[in-house]
């Protein structure tokens, strides 16, 4: 076992941690400040299976813009924390998460069993075409050779959006 | 071996950055004079005293705040793969497309400022 499958392990094990407690910690802002450390785990996760683009992207457009806009979300909305009453409401409830974990499970043990090599393999040994650094420049050609005037149109797409805004808060203010 | 020699400089960079933080914090718990009182355990206002709870609701002005930002943030993802070509391949011509690109947003911002979106009133 390598350097690369101990931290894949670890951060695996830290996305799968901190998603348990996002869905268990009755303080949401606490709630989504965990969901931000499962988020920066699974950019982690992306950068070791060589995808350095994806992970650059999930802690710029996940962790910062998305995670912005819930906590807005939360701290607006004032949400106090939720009383201590259990998640699951009846025995119901329990059985079947119970039943569907299991499943899972078990998928993930004949899934882990039967492709061990391919779910934990780097895509292509370092330094292949369009693995890590070249990741990048690869999807930066398709974006500003042969897609320049595609990569304009989102320029307009985003002003669009910045109308829009403007425009509907306006509207909502002046009302 | 390139791999491991990267993950073991994060690994010592982040070993420095934790050493540092925790230094700072047990220096100052160890060597800093501590006389408790009510007033001191009091959340800092300054100087003035608390009014109210800390935990209040945002007012629905930022949501807008918000909401550009994430406009704009959505705007310098398209720079992390740009620079990665620029001066190798592209050139002039990478600063045409993307001058051409932040243009339009700059005239978005333009739009927003003289709209009053970033007053309060």
């Amino acid at each position: 076992m390598g350097l690369r499958e101990v931290l894949l392990a670890v951060f695996a094990f830290g996305a799968l941690a901190f998603a348990l407690a996002v869905v268990s910690t009755r303080n949401t802002v606490y709630a989504a400040l965990e969901f931000v450390a499962h988020l920066l785990c699974l950019a982690a996760l992306y950068c070791l299976l060589d995808a350095p683009l994806l992970g650059v992207l999930q802690v710029m457009v996940y962790a910062g813009a998305i995670m912005v806009l819930f906590l807005f979300a939360v701290m607006m909305l004032d949400i106090q924390e939720t009383g201590r009453e259990s998640a699951f409401q009846g025995p119901g409830q329990v059985a079947g998460a119970l039943l569907l974990a299991a499943l899972l499970f078990a998928l993930l043990v004949f899934g882990a069993d039967r492709f061990p090599a391919a779910a934990l393999a780097p895509a292509a040994a370092p330094g292949a075409p369009g693995v890590g650094a070249d990741n990048v420049v690869r999807v930066a050609r398709a974006l500003f050779e042969r897609g320049a005037l595609v990569f304009e149109a989102v320029g307009v797409l985003l002003l669009t959006a910045v109308v829009a805004v403007m425009v509907m808060a306006k509207r909502r203010l002046e009302n | 071996m390139a791999f491991t020699v990267t993950v073991m400089g994060l690994l010592i960079f982040a070993a420095a950055v934790a050493a540092n933080f925790a230094g700072m914090i047990l220096t100052s718990t160890i060597l800093g004079p501590k006389r408790r009182n009510s007033v001191k355990d009091q959340p800092f206002e300054c100087g003035s005293l608390p009014v109210g709870p800390t935990h209040t609701r945002f007012h629905i002005r930022f949501y807008l705040t918000a909401i550009l930002f994430l406009i704009f943030d959505i705007e310098v993802v398209f720079l992390y793969p740009f620079i990665t070509i620029l001066r190798p391949e592209l050139g002039v011509t990478g600063l045409w497309i993307m001058g051409a690109f932040l243009a339009v947003l700059v005239f978005g911002l333009a739009y927003e400022w003289r709209r009053g979106g970033m007053e309060w009133d």
